[in-house]
């Protein structure tokens, strides 16, 4: 098959690749960008591991076909803190515990990012709603759902 | 054992700018392509090698086909509009029962998913598939042979078929706006059991009912013979009865817990969209 440029903005920086229609978004993050905090999970859009935002919407660089976000902004877990300080959601994760393997975590901390975006102040029912689609084998979710209550919390005394 | 890590399929990809360039490619490609929206269930379908189509066609860079506009007594929403267009669209927060219905779905494939993708995917478990089939919405489907509309109650041919030849492009969703009068709701029990209902009532009377049934069925279909049960009828818990055993007959008689949570959702629903009708 014959590789198509593309531009992305990832995390910030620009940058110009060729890829094979058939590339998935999450294998040229990984393995062309070396951005390894995305996760491969299940492939079928089940576990929530992969999730990137694309254009500030979070979604499944699993099944996302990397020719068809040309022109797009990028934000994986590795483009959230900033000057070497962590984000508010992340630090909201690891005071309240709510990382043990960690495999799942840069999906949900992503998805979370792009629900504060959302929704800034979201009730525990809608956290549960939106975890859904993420599997974590380790924690039962309460700390999780705890921690994205402690950012939306935190994120909105600016 | 399928890898899905990548997707292993090769084929000519294609990025039509306009809905003419993309029925000329179907025009010329039908028969061996797939045109690609949201991604969510075409691309799983491709990892598993359930479908492999020679050439792809992105309708992603389309920008008409995302609109949403109120055109006389219709939403016109275009086929690539996703799920989270509709849910912040001013313009559907006149239609609860397909809002309600798009609830249950993940975050992520709420900004993924479109509703003409999850129309040609035509699963019988599709979120849209039974408040569409309520709300007699109608779909544009446009070929380079020229355009015809479509009821959606016979888009759905079957288990994941629709009626759609190869060469035709949905463009758009027709909802028309309901009389305020009317009650309508949603309920289902994850992916097992999906219910659609309309009623417009007369005092005790139920004088007008659309019913649609979803889920672990063949096909998302009205079920007529319910409706008629209700229709000119005092609506009482008798008369749910007997609507409700014309509803769990579309139901596998093998499959038990499907028919029995059925038995429990469907009153539920009706009664909700009853109360709710004036």
């Amino acid at each position: 098959m014959e590789e198509r440029k593309i531009r992305l903005k990832v995390n910030g920086k620009d940058c110009e690749l060729s890829v094979k229609p058939n590339e998935l978004l999450l294998n040229v993050l990984r393995n062309k960008l070396g951005l390894t905090g995305t996760k491969y999970g299940c492939g079928t859009g089940d576990c929530g591991a992969c999730t990137v935002l694309i254009n500030n919407e979070p979604r499944l660089s699993c099944l996302t076909l990397a020719v068809t976000v040309d022109g797009a902004e990028i934000t994986t877990v590795e483009g959230l803190a900033t000057n070497g300080k962590l984000h508010p959601i992340q630090e909201a994760f690891v005071k309240h515990g709510a990382i043990q393997c960690g495999f799942c975590i840069p999906g949900i901390v992503i998805m979370a990012k792009g629900l504060l975006d959302i929704n800034p102040n979201p009730t525990v029912e809608e956290i549960k709603e939106a975890l859904k689609g993420h599997l974590c084998r380790c924690t039962g979710y309460i700390n999780i759902i705890k921690a994205i209550k402690a950012a939306a919390l935190e994120m909105s005394k600016g | 054992m399928v890898n899905t890590r990548i997707l292993a399929s090769e084929f000519e990809y294609f990025e039509p700018r306009t809905i003419n360039e993309a029925v000329n490619l179907l025009a010329k490609y039908g028969q061996e392509a797939r045109v690609l929206a949201g991604g969510s269930d075409l691309i799983v379908d491709m990892k598993v090698e359930k479908v492999n189509p020679k050439y792809l066609i992105y309708i992603g860079k389309i920008p008409e086909l995302r609109s949403i506009a109120k055109v006389g007594n219709e939403v016109v929403v275009g086929a690539n509009a996703t799920f989270f267009d509709l849910i912040k669209s001013p313009l559907l927060q006149s239609f609860p029962i397909l809002l309600e219905a798009l609830k249950s779905i993940q975050l992520e494939i709420k900004m993924m998913g479109t509703i003409g993708g999850n129309i040609c995917s035509a699963a019988p478990t599709a979120s849209t598939a039974t408040p569409l089939l309520v709300l007699n919405a109608w779909v544009k489907v446009v070929s380079a042979r020229g355009s015809r509309t479509i009821p959606i109650e016979k888009v759905y041919v079957g288990n994941r078929k629709t009626s759609l030849a190869p060469d035709e492009l949905l463009t758009e969703i027709h909802l028309p706006v309901l009389d305020s009068r009317y009650g309508t709701a949603f309920g289902e029990i994850k992916t097992k059991i999906k219910f659609a209902v309309v009623i417009g009532r007369r005092g005790d009377v139920c004088e007008h009912c659309r019913i649609a049934i979803g889920g672990d069925v063949e096909v998302a279909k009205r079920v007529e013979k319910a409706e008629k049960l209700l229709e000119g009828k005092v609506f009482n818990e008798r008369a749910i009865e007997e609507a409700c055993d014309a509803v769990v007959e579309e139901i596998d008689p093998d499959n038990w817990y499907v028919r029995e949570v059925a038995k429990y959702l469907f009153p539920k629903v009706v009664w909700e969209a009853w109360e709710k009708a004036r």
